[in-house]
Order: structure tokens, then sequence, then C-alpha cells
């Protein structure tokens, strides 16, 4: 088959992927021209050309080692089928967590933490997450992943949780969990900590 | 079509070394275990965590039969560990308490693993890197990658005469240090017994406390929903201090009894404690260092999860927990 030919057939089967328009005899050969880097850096192309078209936010350019770590952590995701029967039947489990997984990188990659105000009142704490809300955002995501990290994007809603957060902080009785749990843990600061109180006590010192 | 068969022999060449330095990376960490307990040695390790430092002085010797270690930390409030075989002592000068235990797991740092888990690579990507050397001593680098977002990667540095892990990292997918932890200075030898006895001989008139857990393998708590390649390596009933143990509300001895799950993938460990629920705690989601705390409501009990993973493994678990009564 002349070569030209045949990959102007694969970029058509591709699109029609990406697109959700790719029947079953489609499916075989586009899932299959994948497995070469050119051919993916077409499907990503696409991704990104309708990303951009839903919202300009997405425009992200994707580091060079994207696709291959996203490969590896797709194959090692565990799968939740719990909404699978809504979708449309053209999208199969591995297209649907494909975008799951990439929307969830995504937004894992450009807000980093979004808890930066909370961590101004409480010095050694990364980041101050409403656990609460989280529960809300998970249940309308198939993927708890994203599901944890879309609601990172949202600070509106975190500020409503992060007084609660913050008195969390303040509960002593997380030192005394943090100190039980190192008790087993291979927490590379297991030997530090052991069963030596607080570290943000002793950090005001 | 040429493409892809030239693509397929390369990776097929490829492959071996791949395989080779996997095994390799991963024969390492049961060695970085080993030498955990068998090398001895003096030194002083640093542990970073978001913009602190703190210090300690670690003291171990081996001989068949018996182990001693005893740690010191530098910083801060007096802290002394000293531990003989499986028996652990902990030194609390400022509240005046002595805590006794048996020790519960053999995986603190300067060991890696929580148990051997054989299927490793299914969830983390193994590779050496090039040597690095520190606090003196060449070491070998370890680069292990999470393959999944429910856990994250860690670089290890051991020593090349004996495979005694001289750094740690733990890193999220961003490849930022999330925290470390480092000898910065390490002396290989003999240790004279006398460098192994407490600052602390006298206790007469120091509170006793010990640490005690009693399995509770029928709790009829389950968590349904783990990240792949995590299992339940403990689950038992103890006792939770109610206030910080600190000087200024050392008469606050009150403990609760608490159930207590340890799920871990052999790298990585979460735990779920479970207790009846009372009035004081707060609803809420921290993440310090490489730590998640995340504590809420079930019903009329409450639940805390504590672990050095993502906060989306954190979620995963804290969906899936049920009470099923036996």
């Amino acid at each position: 088959m002349d070569s030209s030919k045949q990959s102007d057939q694969i970029r058509e089967h591709i699109s029609a992927l990406v697109d959700g328009e790719c029947g079953a005899h489609e499916l075989r050969s586009a899932v299959a021209a994948l497995t070469l880097p050119q051919n993916r850096q077409e499907w990503e192309i696409y991704h990104l050309i309708g990303d951009i078209l839903n919202s300009q936010e997405l425009a992200v350019n994707l580091s060079s080692t994207f696709p291959t770590t996203l490969q590896t952590r797709l194959d090692a995701e565990p799968i939740h089928l719990k909404r699978a029967n809504r979708l449309p039947h053209y999208v199969n489990s591995r297209t649907a967590y494909a975008f799951a997984a990439m929307l969830a990188l995504v937004t894992i990659i450009v807000p980093q933490f979004a808890g930066r105000e909370g961590a101004e009142v409480a010095a050694p704490y990364q980041s101050v997450l409403p656990f609460m809300a989280m529960n809300a955002a998970q249940s309308t995501s198939p993927l708890p992943a994203a599901g944890a990290a879309q609601h990172l994007l949202k600070p509106s809603e975190q500020n409503q949780d992060v007084e609660s957060a913050r008195q969390m902080l303040r509960d002593p009785l997380i030192d005394s969990y943090l100190a039980a749990h190192q008790r087993y843990s291979n927490s590379i600061y297991s030997a530090v900590e052991y069963e030596t109180g607080p570290i943000s006590q002793e950090a005001g010192k | 079509m040429k493409m892809l068969l030239a693509s397929l022999l390369l990776l097929g060449a490829m492959m071996p070394t791949y395989a080779d330095e996997a095994l390799q990376a991963q024969a390492l960490l049961q060695k970085i275990q080993l030498a955990s307990q068998r090398v001895s040695y003096v030194g002083i390790f640093v542990f970073q965590h978001d913009n602190q430092l703190m210090s300690s002085r670690i003291i171990h010797s081996y001989e068949p039969g018996n182990e001693r270690e005893k740690i010191e930390r530098l910083d801060g409030r007096r802290r002394e560990y000293v531990r003989h075989n499986d028996d652990v002592f902990s030194y609390q000068p400022d509240t005046r308490t002595l805590r006794t235990e048996k020790r519960e797991t053999q995986d603190m740092f300067p060991a890696v693993l929580a148990f051997s888990s054989p299927n490793l690579s299914d969830y983390y990507q193994f590779r050496l890197a090039e040597n690095a050397r520190v606090a003196g001593v060449e070491c070998r680098v370890i680069v292990i990658e999470p393959k999944d977002l429910f856990r994250y990667g860690y670089r290890l540095c051991a020593a090349v005469p004996n495979n005694l892990m001289i750094l740690a990292q733990t890193v999220d997918s961003n490849r930022q240090v999330l925290e470390q932890i480092a000898f910065t200075s390490l002396n290989f030898s003999h240790i004279d017994e006398s460098f192994l006895q407490s600052d602390f001989p006298e206790t007469t008139g120091w509170k006793t406390v010990h640490g005690e857990v009693v399995a509770a393998t029928e709790s009829g708590w389950t968590v349904k929903k783990l990240p792949a390649g995590f299992k339940k390596i403990r689950e038992v009933r103890r006792l939770i201090n109610n206030h910080v143990d600190s000087p200024a509300n050392k008469k606050s001895t009150d403990m609760h009894e608490v159930v207590q799950m340890v799920f871990s993938d052999g790298l990585a460990t979460i735990s779920v404690f479970i207790e009846p629920l009372d009035a004081h705690h707060q609803v809420g989601m921290i993440q310090k260092g490489s730590t998640a705390i995340a504590g809420y409501q079930l019903g009329k009990f409450w639940v805390t999860l504590v672990g050095e993973v993502p906060v989306a493994a954190i979620k995963l678990l804290s969906d899936s927990i049920e009470y099923q009564p036996k």
C-alpha cells in the first residue's frame, strides 16, 4: 500500500476516534496506529484543537514526556465503571479514561496547589483542601483522581471550607494520629518523628 | 509499516536493558532493607520538609541476634529513642516521660520497605541513575516513578560499599521534591556498647507509658477501594492521645481507643483510623510535605486518614469505607 495514502487514512481514523465517530473496523487500526509516536502526536493535536475550541483555558503546552507518562499511568489506572452505562456507545472505556486522566493530569500540572491563602496562615502546611467539597466534586466524575484534581481548580469553593480546615490544623489530635500512623509507615521521616510530638509546635519555637 | 517494524525491533533491542536495570534497582531495594539492619554506623541525618530542617544523630550497631540503635533529636525539644532488637524506649526529658513498647515495623529510615512486595514493578517504574555522592560517600541512585496518580515517586541513594541508604527523597508528579532525608555525616565502624546507652539512665519519678496495641481483625470495618497494589498490612485497636503531649498540657493524659487499619503497596502507607464520634473533631483535609491527612464524619463514627500519598488516593479510600459487622 502506498504509505502516504495509508497515513492519510490513519489520520482520518484517528480524527474519527477523537470525535467519537469511529466505527468498529476503523477503531482497530486507529488504536494500533496510536502506538507510533508520529500518530500519537496527531492524536494529541486533535485533542488540543478540540480542547481549545471548548475552552481557551485548556490551551496548555504539555511537556514532551507527558504522553509516555500518561500511558504508563493509564495502564495502571484502576477501572471504575459505575457510570459507564451513561456513556455513548462509541466511547469505549479506554478513551473515556484517557480523557479523564488527561484532564486530571492537566488540572494537576496547571494549578499545582491552589491553597496558597491557607498556607499563609498555617506556615508548615503546604495546602489546605476542603474535604467535604471534594466529596461533592467526586460524585460527578467517573475517576476519583479527576474529581479530586478538578476540585483544586475552584478556589471559590475552597475558601468556604478554609476556615474549617484551619481549625483542623489547630486540632492537636492530628499529631496523635500522625504519630500513630508513622509507627507503621515507612515514611522517610518516621525515625525523626518517632514519638516526638508535633512538628508544627516546634516550628514556632 | 516499515516504521512500525523498525520501531518494534528497536523497542525489542532496548527491552532487555530496561528490564535488567529495573531488576537491579529492585534488588537494590532489598539490599537497602538488609543493610539497614546489618551495617554498623554513626551518623547525622537531616530531614527537610517544607521550610523546616531537623537533624538527628543515629548510632546503629549489629551483631548476629543483637541489633541496637540510638537516635537523638538534635533540634527543638530533646528526644531520645533507644532500641535493643524489638524493645523500644523513648525518652522525653521535658515531660519526664518514658515510653516503652515493642517495635511495630522494620521500615524506618534508613530502611524503606513496608513489606516485601513481589509486584512493586506493577505500580512503579524502577531505574538506576548516575552515581551520586552524599555525606562523602559514593552512592547508587535508584529512581522510582509511580505508574498512576495514587502514589508518589522516590529517589534513593544506597552507599556503594554496603548499600546503606544515605539519601531518600519523595517526589511528586512534577518531579518536585516534597521532602527528603539525608545523612550529612556518616562513619561505618564498630560501635562501642557505651555509645548506645541512654543519656537518661535515671528515670525515677518519670511517668512510664506502655504503648500497646491489640490486633483487631474482627472490627467489621472494610475499605472497598484501594489503589492497585495496596493491601491491608495491619489492623489494630490502639489508644490515641487526646492532647498533644507537650509541657503546656502535660497533665492531659486521657486517651481514647481507635481502630487503625494500615494499607501499603510496599513503599507508600495509608492509615485509616475509626472511632465513635465525639464533638471535638474538625472536618477537613491538609497536605503537609508528602503527608495528606483527612478527617470526616461517617454515620456515628469519625474517620481519620493519614498517608504519604497524593490526595487522590486518600479520596479513593475515604469514599469506600463501610461497616459490615460479622
